[in-house]
């Protein structure tokens, strides 16, 4: 598989970058990130990190990869519906998760089918992991849920700073001076400071399918130069992708679950 | 932060000049940072500068010290707090510069301790309401102690020194397993000894040791070591009466709950503990009040052996502010002579149903008079109409069953609506219900105090009013659906 690759990113990225946001498990939900994307962009945002689970569940893979695409400065990384794009999912798929993928294969172009397939497991820049589900062994598609699971995660990372999505929940764990895990439930809009002498285990939530009783869209905003980060959650016009979800004849509970998110 | 880091870092001195701050003379060398002056043009308030320590053999805590402290400074405001002026890159010129408060009136007054029972009171008053104030704002302090309270001019205390304080919504980087977060020995909570750093009622307890101290002179467990430390999980401290003879029990009942082991047994909030100290008489006193020996042997070894089992539950997820509104206090404006039956019936159901939902909660019944009903011309003791409002309310508060701490009952003076939103203020009250006014012509004319209070209160207000009952009108009848 061609990129399938740890990368780090070559020195023209690195230009010191103020704001980034970040998000992850878009899932074709174009109306949340354009949400997600104006709002960065009104917060001052110059680089974008996408975590990775693009499509799959949505009724808009070819428009939301051509609005993620043009985003400047962009890394994405492979997730878990990404890369069943390319490989047969097994007998254990349920029915609709493999109708939901043939047909999202064939709204997509070449380009669009190459850029997904040359995605890396996770990207290094300076002192910050982009990740899907965990450092610890990306390809394994493990559910960080857990302080261990979470040590781990930072150990293997080796940077200060980890930035995962995959379990579609957001959540901050931070290590101590001692070596304590801890958790932080964030609040939206309240920023977080980050400490040089602690590490940062960062899930983003999902932008296009939040799962933790609030249907709002979900994305961080990282301002490296204040060393603090932001979770936004802001309400987008989800009735319109659930439409376009049941009109597109995919599994109806694909856009049912958008209203409550659960 | 690793010993190379640290090496990079520079540490400010007198003479210096920093991001526009002029650094002046060291006022002070504690163990974790030096205190110096500091000005900047254009600046007229007097600041200080704490400037932790970094060079070798510095202590461990000091960054991460300096750094929570001002985690927590940016996220405070209001006049119970130092103002924050500025502070340096945490990774290489760290430190913060704050108003410089002069007053020291707690700790002066411990020197001189024991005090007298009015300027304790207004002292632990002040205190308590600086503490309120900060929980509010979702900190724990953590350390409070007389040397880390402040006085302005006016005798507002402010609190200093948050280096080990909790945020509730801030990432908690201060671990007291890596020997962080070790408080002051003599004012340290039971809890607080078993590394438990969200419990606002931990704040309590050190008030409750500032109390004592106050009140007696001498520490509740003796001079600060080891076993002082790890006695408090298991022993009551002695009663302040067996020190001092002549303190009103109504004192000793507030200090002795302030120091009870388990945080649930304190009073929830600081600001019942203002409430106690400006009304000794709604104190309801128990068997701590009248407690003049050590506990028993029994008792004793009861707690003792408690204690090896001792659990002190995590306050996650609840934050001190929502504990808060877990004891709130209520006001109830009363104006009996001119409330009707209904009225004082659909009065006492609202409280009812109040005083079920929040078992902590507490009130206090107030009923204004203009001056002209005051029969007595001496102001210092209550007129008879004043004392029979009293019993009035009383009377109404009756079937309520409310116990005496929960209530208390006070008269004023003056124009009910200001009366009423001036009390609101000073005390810093939750909510307050009010019977609506009568649609007699004269309130028409006067406009309704409930209204008013409803515009200006600082909280929210309910406005009770007696179901009323649609009358029979001759020239509608009801029409049935369908006709």
């Amino acid at each position: 598989m061609p990129g399938a690759t740890h990368e780090a990113v070559p020195a023209q990225h690195c230009i010191a970058a103020v704001k980034i946001a970040i998000f992850s498990d878009v899932h074709s939900n174009l109306e949340a990130l354009q949400r997600c994307c104006d709002h960065a962009a009104e917060q001052g945002a110059e680089r974008y990190v996408c975590l990775g689970d693009i499509i799959g569940y949505g009724a808009d893979p070819g428009p939301t990869l051509e609005r993620l695409m043009a985003l400047p400065g962009l890394i994405a990384i492979r997730g878990n519906h990404d890369e069943t794009l390319f490989r047969d999912p097994g007998d254990g798929a349920p029915p609709a998760v493999r109708h939901v993928l043939s047909w999202t294969r064939e709204q997509l172009s070449a380009a669009q089918l190459d850029f997904l397939s040359a995605l890396p497991y996770s990207v290094q820049r300076d002192d910050v992991t982009y990740v899907h589900a965990s450092a610890d062994n990306p390809q394994n598609w493990e559910y960080v849920r857990i302080a261990e699971q979470a040590e781990r995660c930072i150990h293997a990372a080796r940077t200060s700073l980890t930035f995962i999505g995959h379990t579609h929940e957001p959540y901050v764990f931070y290590e101590t001076a001692g070596g304590q895990i801890r958790e932080l439930r964030p609040a939206s809009g309240r920023p977080i400071p980050l400490s040089p002498r602690s590490r940062y285990l960062v899930n983003v939530g999902s932008l296009g399918q939040p799962r933790d009783g609030n249907a709002s869209t979900c994305y961080v905003l990282h301002n490296e130069d204040h060393a603090e980060l932001t979770f936004f959650r802001l309400s987008y016009d989800f009735q319109r992708t659930a439409g376009k979800i049941r009109a597109a004849g995919l599994a109806p509970h694909y856009a049912d679950r958008l209203a409550v998110g659960r | 932060m690793s010993a190379t880091h640290r090496q990079t870092l520079h540490e400010v001195r007198t003479g210096e000049t920093i991001d526009g701050f002029v650094v002046g003379k060291l006022l002070h060398e504690g163990g974790m940072a030096r205190l110096y002056k500091a000005t900047r043009r254009g600046i007229h308030t007097p600041m200080l500068m704490k400037v932790p320590k970094t060079g070798a053999g510095a202590p461990a805590a000091a960054l991460p010290a300096l750094e929570n402290e001002l985690r927590v400074l940016q996220r405070l405001h209001g006049p119970h707090v130092p103002k924050l002026f500025g502070h340096g890159d945490l990774r290489a010129t760290p430190y913060i510069v704050m108003e410089y408060i002069e007053g020291d009136r707690l700790a002066q007054a411990v020197a001189r301790a024991p005090l007298p029972i009015a300027e304790l009171a207004n002292l632990g008053a002040a205190l308590c309401k600086a503490v309120h104030v900060m929980h509010h704002q979702n900190v724990i302090h953590l350390d409070l102690n007389p040397r880390n309270v402040r006085t302005r001019a006016d005798g507002t205390m402010v609190l200093i020194d948050f280096g080990i304080a909790h945020h509730a919504s801030l990432p908690d980087l201060i671990d007291a397993a890596f020997g962080e977060a070790a408080g002051t020995a003599a004012y340290v909570a039971p809890e607080q000894v078993r590394e438990l750093r969200s419990e606002s009622r931990s704040d309590i307890y050190a008030i409750g040791v500032i109390l004592y101290l106050l009140a007696t002179g001498r520490f509740p467990f003796g001079r600060a070591n080891l076993l002082s430390v790890k006695r408090r999980l298991f022993e009551p401290p002695l009663p302040p009466r067996l020190h001092r003879p002549d303190l009103p029990p109504w004192l000793q009942e507030v200090i002795l709950r302030c120091l009870e082991i388990r945080p649930e047994h304190r009073f929830t909030t600081a600001k019942q503990i203002v409430h106690a100290l400006t009304h000794p008489d709604s104190v309801h006193l128990t068997a701590r009040a009248h407690r003049v020996r050590p506990v028993d042997w029994l008792t004793r070894l009861r707690l003792w052996w408690r204690s090896l089992y001792e659990v002190f539950d995590e306050a996650e997820p609840v934050r001190p502010f929502e504990r808060l509104s877990h004891a709130p206090h209520v006001l109830l404006a009363l104006d009996l002579p001119h409330t009707s039956e209904p009225l004082k019936q659909a009065l006492r159901v609202t409280v009812r149903k109040f005083a079920r939902n929040e078992p902590h909660s507490y009130f206090t019944c107030l009923s204004v008079m203009r001056p002209a009903d005051r029969l007595s011309l001496r102001p210092d003791e209550p007129s008879a109409s004043a004392a029979e409002r009293i019993a009035e309310m009383r009377t109404w508060a009756q079937p309520l069953h409310l116990p005496p701490g929960r209530i208390s009952f006070h008269v004023a003076e003056g124009s009910a609506a200001d009366v009423i939103s001036d009390y609101a203020h000073h005390h810093v009250l939750d909510y307050i219900i009010v019977g609506a006014q009568g649609r007699s012509p004269m309130g028409r004319i006067l406009g309704s105090v409930s209204a008013r209070v409803v515009a200006e209160a600082p909280c929210s207000v309910t406005v009770v009013r007696p179901r009323e009952l649609p009358k029979a009108r001759e020239e509608h009848p009801p029409v049935t659906k369908g006709d």
